[in-house]
């Protein structure tokens, strides 16, 4: 009873199968990175296959992290210690697409911001995770991976001030930059 | 007066640490040493030592008798010391020139290293970031608060600063550019160059043992992963595949290893990577929240901050086994960076919304104010030496 080494690698194969449908369906989770809320299995997360974040391979040409405008979008909010985009927040990130699908020489940069309640390298990444979650979202709705740009300050610019609940809300949040 | 950790006591009665701060308190079973240096520098110099030997856990200094007395002279630009014990015997003959201070902490340094077989840290510095001027700049002082020197003018953020275990140069990251980049400095020349400037973030950069690589965190493949590359720049080598966000990489005393913050699965805790790549190892699990380890070369424990209810404590854990175990948990207090004895951490402490950096001896748990009225003191990095 010789097995054909190709029939051994099946189970690898399966495996290997199981695991890509299961990252699929990675968007519902509450803590992964980029992770949608919500998402109901539909558009957006399928057209994600192999759930690998797009790569940034060079900082935007028009739009700076000084000059940029981040008035033209509203902000999005976060949980506290998460990268996850609410629901709510989807509206708001389809218009951003929308902008820039609009003329392909535009360019946003996203940057992220933390509460000041974790610590500060930390937050720097998270920061930084929450400026990729968008930046994802924003490729997935069909905008150019070569006109979003990320940004993180971790918890050096608040929004708002004091240690109140509401400010800490407030805070931890992507700020979409526009060239002025 | 002279027993205050600092040479500025003055600036800690005005906390209520102060209780803690004497250092009348023996430190563990510390043998009592007497510092009597004549000449037109030797009460100043005879205070420097004094204070450099008690800091170091080992001794306690007194004003007559002791165990141990250092005679001989100082002026403002040399010393000449002789170790004696109480019977008179000669044991050690330090001498030092150049700056009283750097002088005294040589000295002081050749009088531990001869009685405890320890390596002091004397003459260390530690880098730390402040806003005294409006922005978070970078700056270096001695271990026990003297001498503080600016090494940036950037104007916008600077963070993360970490000393080389060889003490020649300090890796930082500056939102200079606009964006989060890092770079390097000679210390104590200054000259600079940036290592690191991908799209997104790059920061938390760590020397390795023998200086030539650092650990940092980017996010140019789409998340924050760990990466290894040269401490002169070049090419990144990617050592973490997770989802999370991975950051404050530290290395294990022989470099095979780097600790780091990821919160793969869900919260942030303390992993282990094989600095040659592979899987991330968890070693911390509770409580819910632990970041920024600092592992020491001295004696192989990794510090780390901890979220305990609405605070952060400082924390260790030996990586070999045994969990972790909070060290200090008055007040807010994070990221902790080992002095070279490996007994001593650095660290900030957030009271009444300013931040001033302390030093806690691990052994006595006794914590130190260091910094006072420099504006908020967050992030130090104690050098290797």
């Amino acid at each position: 009873m010789k097995i054909p080494s190709w029939l051994k690698l099946l189970p690898i194969a399966f495996l290997a199968l199981l695991i890509a449908g299961c990252a699929d369906k990675r968007p519902t989770g509450p803590t992964g990175e980029g992770g949608i809320e919500g998402t109901e299995g539909g558009d957006v997360a399928a057209e994600d296959a192999g759930n690998m974040p797009h790569a940034e391979t060079g900082r935007l040409t028009k739009v700076t992290p000084e000059n940029a405008d981040y008035t033209k979008f509203a902000a999005i909010h976060f949980d506290y210690d998460s990268a996850t985009i609410r629901s709510g927040d989807r509206k708001t990130l389809e218009e951003v697409a929308a902008w820039l699908k609009e003329d392909s020489g535009r360019q946003v940069l996203v940057a992220g911001h933390c509460d000041k309640r974790g610590t500060l390298e930390y937050n720097r990444a998270l920061g930084q995770r929450r400026a990729s979650a968008a930046r994802e979202y924003l490729i997935k709705l069909g905008a150019s991976a070569n006109n979003v740009g990320t940004v993180s300050f971790g918890e050096e610019k608040p929004a708002a001030d004091g240690d109140s609940e509401s400010a800490f809300a407030e805070n931890r949040r992507d700020e979409f930059g526009v060239a002025k | 007066m002279k027993r205050f950790f600092l040479l500025v006591p003055t600036l800690l009665l005005a906390t209520s640490l102060v209780s803690t701060a004497q250092v009348d308190v023996v430190k563990g079973d510390g043998a009592s040493i007497r510092v009597d240096l004549n000449g037109a520098a030797g009460s100043q110099a005879s205070k420097i030592i004094e204070n450099d030997l008690e800091n170091s856990g080992y001794f306690k200094a007194v004003s007559s008798g002791g165990e141990y007395v250092v005679q001989g002279n100082a002026s403002s630009s040399a010393i000449q010391a002789k170790l004696l014990s109480s019977d008179g015997n000669s044991l050690l003959s330090p001498s030092a020139t150049g700056d009283l201070r750097r002088a005294a902490h040589k000295v002081a340094n050749e009088i531990i290293a001869k009685l405890t077989g320890k390596k002091g840290f004397a003459e260390s510095r530690v880098a730390f970031i402040s806003d005294k001027s409006g922005h978070k700049e970078l700056y270096v002082m001695d271990y026990d608060g003297f001498n503080i020197l600016k090494f940036t003018k950037d104007g916008s953020i600077v963070g993360s600063p970490n000393f080389s275990r060889q003490g020649n140069r300090i890796a930082f990251t500056s939102y200079r550019s606009g964006y989060p980049d890092v770079y390097t400095l000679s210390y104590p020349s200054g000259g600079r160059s940036r290592i690191a400037g991908f799209p997104g973030l790059n920061s938390g950069a760590a020397f390795s043992p023998d200086g030539s690589k650092v650990a940092l965190t980017l996010s140019k493949d789409g998340n924050p992963e760990l990466y290894v590359m040269s401490a002169d720049g070049g090419t990144p080598r990617r050592l973490t595949h997770t989802r999370g966000g991975e950051s404050s990489p530290s290395w294990s005393p022989d470099g095979s290893q780097i600790a780091y913050t990821s919160d793969e699965g869900g919260r942030p805790q303390i992993y282990t990577i094989s600095s040659s790549g592979g899987t991330g190892q968890r070693l911390t699990s509770s409580p819910a929240y632990n970041t920024e380890p600092d592992w020491s070369s001295e004696s192989g424990l990794i510090a780390y901050s901890s979220l305990s209810g609405s605070q952060f404590s400082i924390s260790v854990i030996d990586p070999k086994g045994g969990g972790g175990h909070v060290v200090y948990d008055d007040g807010s207090c994070e990221d902790p960076s080992w002095a070279p004895d490996g007994r001593h951490l650095v660290f900030s402490r957030n009271s009444g919304g300013r931040s001033n950096l302390y030093i806690l001896d691990t052994k006595t748990r006794q914590a130190v104010q260091l910094t006072q009225d420099f504006g908020n003191c967050t992030e130090p990095s104690w050098s290797g030496r």
